[in-house]
């Protein structure tokens, strides 16, 4: 955990840096350089800073950023730090390419492992269609051989995803909110209708956009939007 | 079939001809995506509630905003006036393109690439049009058909800016 927080210290110039920016899907090194920070070596060392923990991605001067993650408090931040480098390292497999692929591998799951992201979210909250099975197992190079023993390979299309077990668990709800946190995109959106539904289960609280928070209000399936009837009122 | 596209089918077979935007599009241009059970689309002639109803579709009040649901308990936004991210819905409409999305030949209706690509890129949200416009770029870059983007964007700048977006994205 010290290790991790280093990390992200050592991060911190280029995390203010990063929530700086306007929001954009891809930035353009030499566009940002002078009116930012004045050099365009100095916003390549940023980016770069921000890169093992899975917050940026970098090709040929275009760069972009998580920036919902990147826009979470620094002690959210902290919070997030296991989530993100198990994200990290994450390994994605494939066999079908299809629903067959997830229902092989929860049908073979031992208990040990805990479904998290997509599959987890939409078990708790049936907000968003699930897409890809992300799993936390003890010992990832056992998944890894079990996977491929059963004919299953490695790629980046794949919708089996392995995750080490890094960080606490205990409070399991929690571990999944913030995973959602941590993966950016469309897991922001289950982020906040877990946080909508069992924020009382939940005691890092993630700061998102209002605009945000009110379409996953607005899109809400029925019947769990009367579980938080009482936060409307 | 995927629950979405299932509904939206229903949708055509009840309101007629209908493109379907946002969730729908996406998934039948890219069929690998994450999606909420809410469906977007945009007509030419406006429907009234009354037809709404009387075809079994739910408009009820919820926090003080008026809310569509089709028989089945989807959420449903219909555009027929407005653009969309400056986009004319009779542009969305005439740029459409249709699916098979069975093996009985039945077809839904959704908004074409090129103008998918370009309402994505100007919501421009982090949560949603983000991770849009990446599944997009990976999975239809070989697609698209520059000039008709060029043409609806009519920005040199903004064109500019999506060919490096799509570049980028796509790695």
């Amino acid at each position: 955990m010290v290790e991790n927080t280093s990390l992200l210290e050592w991060a911190a110039s280029a995390l203010l840096f990063a929530q700086e920016l306007p929001t954009q899907p891809v930035y353009t090194i030499k566009h940002l350089g002078a009116e930012f920070v004045g050099s365009k070596k100095t916003v390549y060392r940023r980016i770069k800073s921000l890169i093992p923990l899975g917050l940026a991605t970098y090709n040929r001067g275009n760069f972009t950023i998580k920036k919902d993650v990147i826009s979470q408090p620094f002690d959210v931040l902290k919070k997030l730090m296991p989530s993100l480098i198990a994200l990290k390292n994450a390994r994605r497999f494939g066999r079908s390419y299809n629903n067959a692929d997830i229902n092989f591998v929860i049908n073979s799951m031992p208990e040990s492992t805990m479904v998290t992201l997509d599959y987890k979210a939409w078990e708790l909250t049936k907000f968003q269609f699930p897409n890809d099975l992300y799993i936390y197992v003890n010992d990832v190079d056992k998944g890894v051989s079990f996977l491929k023993e059963n004919g299953f390979s490695e790629g980046s299309r794949g919708h089996i995803i392995l995750l080490p077990k890094i960080g606490l668990f205990e409070n399991q709800m929690e571990r999944v909110y913030l995973d959602c946190i941590a993966n950016g995109g469309r897991s922001i959106l289950d982020a906040i209708s877990i946080e909508l539904l069992y924020s009382d289960q939940i005691n890092t609280k993630g700061r998102f956009f209002i605009d945000t928070i009110k379409k996953v209000q607005e899109d809400l399936p029925q019947d769990q939007l009367d579980k938080i009837a009482p936060i409307n009122t | 079939m995927h629950p979405l596209i299932r509904e939206a089918l229903k949708i055509t077979e009840e309101l007629g001809p209908v493109t379907f935007v946002g969730a729908v599009a996406v998934l039948l241009h890219t069929k690998n995506t994450r999606e909420s059970q809410d469906l977007d689309f945009a007509i030419v002639k406006q429907i009234s509630q009354d037809e709404l109803l009387n075809k079994g579709y739910k408009i009820v009040t919820e926090n003080r905003k008026e809310k569509t649901y089709t028989p089945r308990g989807f959420k449903i936004d219909i555009y027929s006036e407005r653009p969309l991210n400056r986009i004319p819905i009779e542009t969305i409409i005439e740029t459409s393109q249709n699916f098979t999305v069975d093996n009985k030949d039945n077809i839904v209706n959704a908004m074409g690439l090129e103008a998918l690509i370009l309402a994505k890129f100007r919501a421009n949200r982090p949560e949603q049009d983000h991770p849009d416009l990446k599944r997009l770029a990976i999975e239809r870059k070989g697609n698209i058909k520059w000039d008709l983007l060029e043409s609806l964007s009519g920005d040199k700048y903004e064109m500019a800016s999506i060919k490096v977006t799509l570049d980028t994205l796509s790695r």
